[in-house]
Formats: structure tokens, sequence, C-alpha cells
């Protein structure tokens, strides 16, 4: 092998080496590590005090309390349940975290307003405000359909994403990555929806957070 | 062949998004505008003046800033109002009307006619005028004066009065004429005048609000719309083309419109052919379309805009969608929920929801027909899917008056339990028009009230807009007799929501939630022919009754009832 030869396969050799260590890291950077971020113009949490999760300090893990909308014991309303999940480094990945969390259901024995099986596929905000979230078709094959069951589906995102997002203004529901006419034959879902109206409101009664 | 379509957005010369469903912002802000002024902040301030629109014409009234706060002198409000004021000591009263509000230095409580009513600032003299904060227009004025007063704080705009005229000019083509409406606020005088080369109408009004200036249209038929203000009023100039052939000018009411049809001089063979009088579907409908035939002013259709394409002047006449009787409900169109492989809901026991919006559906038009002598369509008479538009659809081309989607509801909880019926929202969202009118009970009878205030264009572009009013009656009459001989704990309310079935329609319509399918109890009883019947009996009631009151309501208001069939 020659000087230059070996000079050509050093420098490779390097080349994957650091290829490799910064990967690692990067991973370890990574809150949800499946899966990469589309970050353009992403908003930040407002909540100026707190910062952003060191790399790798999972002893020192940054946490928030969010809150979720499940369906209430009346069944027409919905409930809220707040948990604690890991602080993310931006508002998009936060809000896939919690929108995770309502898809996985309630902790605290509540109804789920969400289809089984339902997946997110992406989650994207706007400058403008409008939360995009993008869900796998289950949410409209294993829809339970009735008026009242869609509106808790549809409010249940919107709401979550709006209390815990002041970002977020209205919530734009996406399926397999297409606006849909429905979900279950009811509402028009081509529109953003703002917060649920009144009468979706928890009554005094209902289960509740901790 | 007649084509009736809900009201499209776009105009041809300018690109609105062809999205039909956007939130009436108008009304919203409205809502807005009246009721949570209170709490407005005069953060950016202009202060050059309110602009006065009041029966002399337009004016300033000039703003004065004490103090940070911007302020109009009682004497300017007293001379627009024709009022007189007296100012003595340390207060000063305006009398309007044979009402008095008087002030005092220093004081926020202006008493108006006795009652107190809080400014957002204390009143105050500097050189012996009187300065009252700019809510005296929202709060107090309207309680001093006779006239109608609107104050809108985000424009800074006060109408005494009913103000101006408003005017729009929209085009609309179809293959076999280009239509040209001007939208108008109010009746106004007119005249149309036709030479060789243009047709001319004159408005002879001292000032109409406008944002109409000109339009390009240039379809053979028409060339160029121009409106020009002049000495003797407003002239709005249309250039002939090549193809036109004849002119039809007829008024539409509620809202008031001129209509001018520019016929094509031939209309083409194929153009027959390909299309025979029906609009293709991306054809922007004319939402003030009269009656089927060649149009004439009696043949308006003023009470829910259901819209009717005039046929080809060389084609056969349509045949007549009603018998003609005025002012009544003769056409009902039902819609049992879902269809096909979509269900819809499905109860525990395995009831689905699709099996009893039909068997529902069919009973009701059995009842309606018997009973009432009614047309009645069903959207589906089968076990067949549909799309929600096709529903509204279907109801919209046969002259539908009323529209009654049927469907039973379902929760995740088999507990819920009750009926319900929903008229359509175009907000997707509590917003705070809603939050307020809702916190004020005013109730859903008054939902649309603003429809009817001048200072604001109300879109055509929806097609369920112009009623909104007469939805909310028939759902009011619905869930009454729905619930008539059950537990008050059944009953889960009138509703809004954007329901996509509803959006189209452009008659009143609503969608009844007969019961939940989801509880087993139930769904015992939906499953059962003998409760299909009394609900279907409920609901031919509700109609029954909703048809009464119309008809009372229209009886009072003579001549501007008559429909659009022939």
């Amino acid at each position: 092998m020659t000087r230059r030869g070996i000079i050509v396969v050093s420098v490779a050799a390097l080349a994957l080496i650091a290829g490799v260590i910064s990967l690692t890291f990067w991973l370890l950077q990574q809150s949800l590590p499946e899966e990469e971020d589309v970050e353009k113009g992403s908003t930040w949490l407002a909540e100026p005090s707190v910062t952003p999760a060191e790399p790798d300090a999972s002893e020192t893990e940054r946490r928030i309390q969010v809150t979720l909308y499940m369906v209430s014991s009346s069944g027409t309303t919905l409930a809220t349940e707040d948990r604690e999940i890991p602080l993310a480094e931006s508002a998009q990945k936060q809000a896939k975290q919690v929108i995770r969390e309502l898809l996985a259901g309630s902790k605290r024995g509540l109804t789920s307003p969400i289809p089984r099986d339902v997946q997110l596929r992406e989650l994207f905000i706007t400058p403008q405000g409008i939360a995009y979230v993008d869900l796998s078709r289950e949410i409209i094959t294993n829809h339970p359909g009735g008026s009242s069951s869609e509106e808790l589906t549809v409010y249940s995102v919107a709401n979550t994403l709006i209390a815990n997002f002041p970002v977020v203004k209205k919530v734009q529901i996406l399926v397999e990555g297409r606006q849909v006419e429905s979900l279950a034959g009811h509402l028009d879902l081509t529109l953003p929806y703002g917060r649920g109206p009144l009468s979706l409101q928890q009554n005094a009664s209902s289960t509740s957070g901790p | 062949m007649i084509s009736i379509r809900p009201p499209r957005p776009e105009s041809r010369g300018t690109s609105v998004p062809s999205n039909r469903r956007v939130p009436p912002h108008g009304l919203a802000l409205w809502l807005l505008a009246a009721l949570s002024w209170g709490s407005l902040v005069y953060a950016q301030a202009s202060p050059e003046g309110v602009t006065v629109v009041w029966s002399q014409g337009r004016a300033l009234m000039p703003i004065s800033v004490f103090a940070g706060v911007p302020m109009i002198a009682l004497d300017d409000v007293a001379h627009f109002t024709e009022g007189t004021l007296n100012a003595g000591g340390d207060s000063a009263t305006l009398s309007v009307d044979g009402h008095t509000a008087t002030v005092s230095t220093g004081r926020s409580f202006v008493p108006l006619d006795g009652q107190l009513v809080l400014l957002s600032s204390p009143s105050t003299v500097r050189a012996n005028r009187w300065f009252v904060p700019l809510d005296f227009l929202d709060k107090v004025l309207p309680g001093l004066s006779e006239e109608k007063i609107v104050y809108r704080e985000d424009t800074r705009l006060l109408v005494i009065g009913e103000g101006f005229p408003q005017l729009n000019v929209r085009t609309f083509p179809f293959p076999a004429y280009t239509r040209v409406v001007l939208e108008a606020s109010a009746p106004l005088p007119y005249q149309v005048d036709q030479t060789s080369e243009q047709v001319r109408v004159s408005i002879p009004t001292t000032y109409l609000e406008t944002g109409f200036h000109e339009e390009q249209v240039r379809d053979g038929v028409i060339e160029d719309l121009v409106l020009q203000r002049s000495p003797e009023g407003y002239l709005l100039t249309v250039d002939l083309g090549e193809r036109f052939g004849t002119l039809k000018a007829f008024e539409l009411q509620n809202p008031y419109r001129m209509v001018l049809d520019f016929f094509r001089s031939r209309v083409p063979a194929d153009a027959v052919a390909a299309t025979p009088a029906v609009p293709s579907p991306e054809t922007p409908q004319d939402p003030t379309a009269p009656g089927t035939g060649e149009p004439t002013a009696t043949e308006a259709e003023p009470e829910d805009g259901v819209l009717v394409a005039p046929p080809a002047p060389d084609l056969p006449a349509p045949p007549p969608v009603s018998d003609g009787e005025v002012g009544t409900v003769l056409t009902v169109t039902l819609d049992p929920g879902h269809g096909g492989a979509e269900t819809g809901a499905m109860g525990p026991n395995g009831l689905q929801e699709k099996e009893v919006t039909l068997a529902i559906a069919r009973q009701l038009r059995d009842l309606l027909e018997d009973r009432l002598g009614l047309r009645v369509l069903l959207t589906r008479d089968a076990d067949r899917e549909l799309e929600l538009d096709e529903r509204t659809e279907l109801a919209n081309t046969n002259g539908s008056d009323l529209f009654l989607s049927i469907h039973a509801n379902a929760s995740p909880r088999g507990s819920a339990k009750g009926s319900e019926v929903y008229f359509l929202s175009y907000e997707a969202s509590d917003d705070e028009s809603r939050r307020v009118a809702q916190a004020e009970n005013l109730g859903v009878s008054r939902v649309s009230a603003p429809l009817n205030r001048d200072l604001e264009f109300i879109l055509w572009d929806m097609a369920q807009t112009a009623h909104l009013n007469e939805s909310a009656d028939l759902a009011e009459t619905i869930l009454e007799e729905l619930l008539s001989d059950t537990a008050e704990s059944r009953n889960r309310g009138i509703k809004q929501a954007p329901f996509r079935v509803l959006m189209g329609a452009t008659m009143p319509a609503v969608l009844v939630e007969v019961g939940f399918i989801t509880n087993p109890e139930e769904e015992r009883l939906l499953r059962s022919r003998e409760h299909q019947g009394e609900v279907a009996q409920a609901l031919f009631r509700g109609v029954m009754r909703y048809k009464e009151r119309y008809e009372r309501r229209v009886g009072l208001r003579e001549g501007t009832s008559k429909r659009g069939g022939q």
C-alpha cells in the first residue's frame, strides 16, 4: 500500500469514527429518537423561565405538567386529566408528546375520546397559531360514530393543544396527511377548530386531575 | 331543467378561495363589537375623530385626549343627535327625544332616565365644554335617541339612524346569460337605459357605501362594468359585447337586489348539448337568482334565497317544482343519517344507526304526506352510502323548504341519554361572541339578529346563513315535541355545531339526534317500531308547528313570501 493510500484510508476511518460519535451524541439529544422533526418555523413554549433539557441529563430530566382532555363520567362532556411529562426542547416536540399522551388514553380511569390504535403521524404549528395534527386512518375507521362522540374526539384534541400551548389558537386535524370532510359524518373537519363549546365543558361532578 | 345550488363566494373579478365555509366573521365581529366593548383599551388611539354617519351625510366628530383618555364633546353629540345640552355648575344634561342623561365632573356614573350607566372614565370640563369618554356613544346614546344608534369602536364609526344604503355589484356567468346583481341594503331608486353599446343603471341617491368601482368581465356578452359617482347620483355602465342578445332586469327582495340578466344572442348548439341549461358545478351560481322560467319581479324568492337559474331562452320551461302556493312549506327533504358501508353509530346490542334513521324517516314521510299533503323527499330510501354534500344538493335542487337530517347519537359511555337538535354554526370554536351570547342568555332565536344590521355586508357565500333564524325556530319546535312526553333529563337542548351536512342547505335545516343508540335502554327503544313511530310523530308535530308559525309570520309580511317555484 502506498503512503498516499494509507493517508486516504486513515482519513476515511477518522471520518467514520467522527460520524459515529456525532450520531450517538445526536441520538442522545433526542427525546424521541425514533423520528425526525421538521422544525422549520417552530414556536417555543411560552415559558421563558424554563430551560430546555440537557442533552444526556436523564437524572435531572425536567418535567412539566400538562392537561389532557378525556371524556367525563357523563359521557358527553370533556374532563381534564393532568399529567407530568418530560420537557421537550420545542413547542412542536412537546405538542407531539402531549398528543401521544392523549392518544394513549387516561391513567385515571377516564374514558378516552380517541378511538383505539390511532397514531400521531405528524404535528406542526404554523406561525399563525394553527396546529396541524396528522393522525392515522384509525381515527376514522375505528371511530364509534355519533355526533357527541365526534365532538368529544375533535375537541379533546383541540382543547388539549390550546390549553397547553399558548401559541396554538386553532387545531386542524388531518388524516393520513390529508384534509378530510369529517371523521364520522357530522363535524366539518375542513375547518380548524378552536376550544370546544360550553356544552362540552365538564360539569362539577366529573372527575378531574389530582 | 332547473338547478338550485348553494351560493358560492366567487365573483368573477375577485379570486376568493373556493372554500365556501368561511366563518362569518362579520357576525362574530359584530357581536364582539356590540357586546364586549366595555373592556376595550384605547391603546392605539388615533385621536382624529369619530366618523359620524347621520341624516345629513358624513361628518367627523373630533376626539380630544385628556390624561390619555380619548373623549368627545357633549355639544357635538347634541348636534348630531339633534338634542339639547343644558350645562350648569358641575353637571350637564343632554336631552334627546325626551330622554335625559346627566354627566358630572369627575364622575363616571351617568344617570340615564334615572338609571345609572357606568362609563370607562369620568366626564370632564375643558374650556367650558363638556367631554365624555367614547363609550358614551355605545352605552348612553342608544338609550337617549329614538333613532337607531350603532357605534363601532374598532373603526370609530357612529351611525345615527339607518345610515346610507350599501351597494355591492357582483357578476355571475351562466351558459346562457351573464348576470349582474346589485346587492343593496335597502331598496334604491334606479333607472335602466339601454343603447346599442351600453346598458346604464342610474341610481339617483346622494351617497352609497360601496367598495365596487369596476370589473372586467369580457365574456362576449358584457365587457366592462364601471360604477361612477356624479352630482346626480351613481351610474353603473355596462359595456355590451358582441354576443349580447337581450336584457332582462328585475328586482328581488330581502335583501334588496337589482338583477340584470344579459342573455347571449344565440346559444351554440354544442353548448346546449353539453350543458343543457344547467351550469356546471364549477360555475358560480347566483344566490339571488329568481324562480324558474323567465324571471320577473313577482317571482322573487325573498325568504330564503333558494336559487334557481333561469333556463336558456330557447329551452322548454322546467316543470313546476311545487304547485305554486305562496308563503308556505310545501316540500320537505328528510335525510336519514349515514347508510351503506357507513353504518353510523352502533348500539351495544348491534343496532345500527343507519337502520334507525331510515325507519324513522320513512314513517315521518308518510305522516307528512298523508296528513299535511306535503311533498317529501328522502335523500336515501334504501341502505346506501351518500356523500354529505349530496344530501343537501338533493334538497336544494328540488326546491325544498325544509331540510331535516335524522340521526341517533353515540357516546363512549353507555349512560349518556337524551335528544338534542342542532342547527348550523360556522364557528368551530367557542369564540367570544358565542360565549357572550350564552352569558347574556340571548337564546338561539336571536343568533342571526346582526344579519339585519346594515353596517356589515353579510356574505351570501354561505347558503345557510340566511336561514339560521328559521333553522333555530325549527330546532325549537322539533325539540319541544321530541321531549313532550319524556323526562326533562333527556333534554340535551338546542345546539349549534359546524355540521357538514347542514352547510350547503339553502333552506332552514336542522339535524336531530333522536336518542343515544349506545345507551342500552335507548337502543332497545330505538329498535322498536312503536318507538320509531312515536319519534316520527314527534318530528311530524315539530314540522307542523314550525309550518304554522312560519305561515303566520309571512302572513304578516304581505307580498314578501312568494316562493321561487312556478
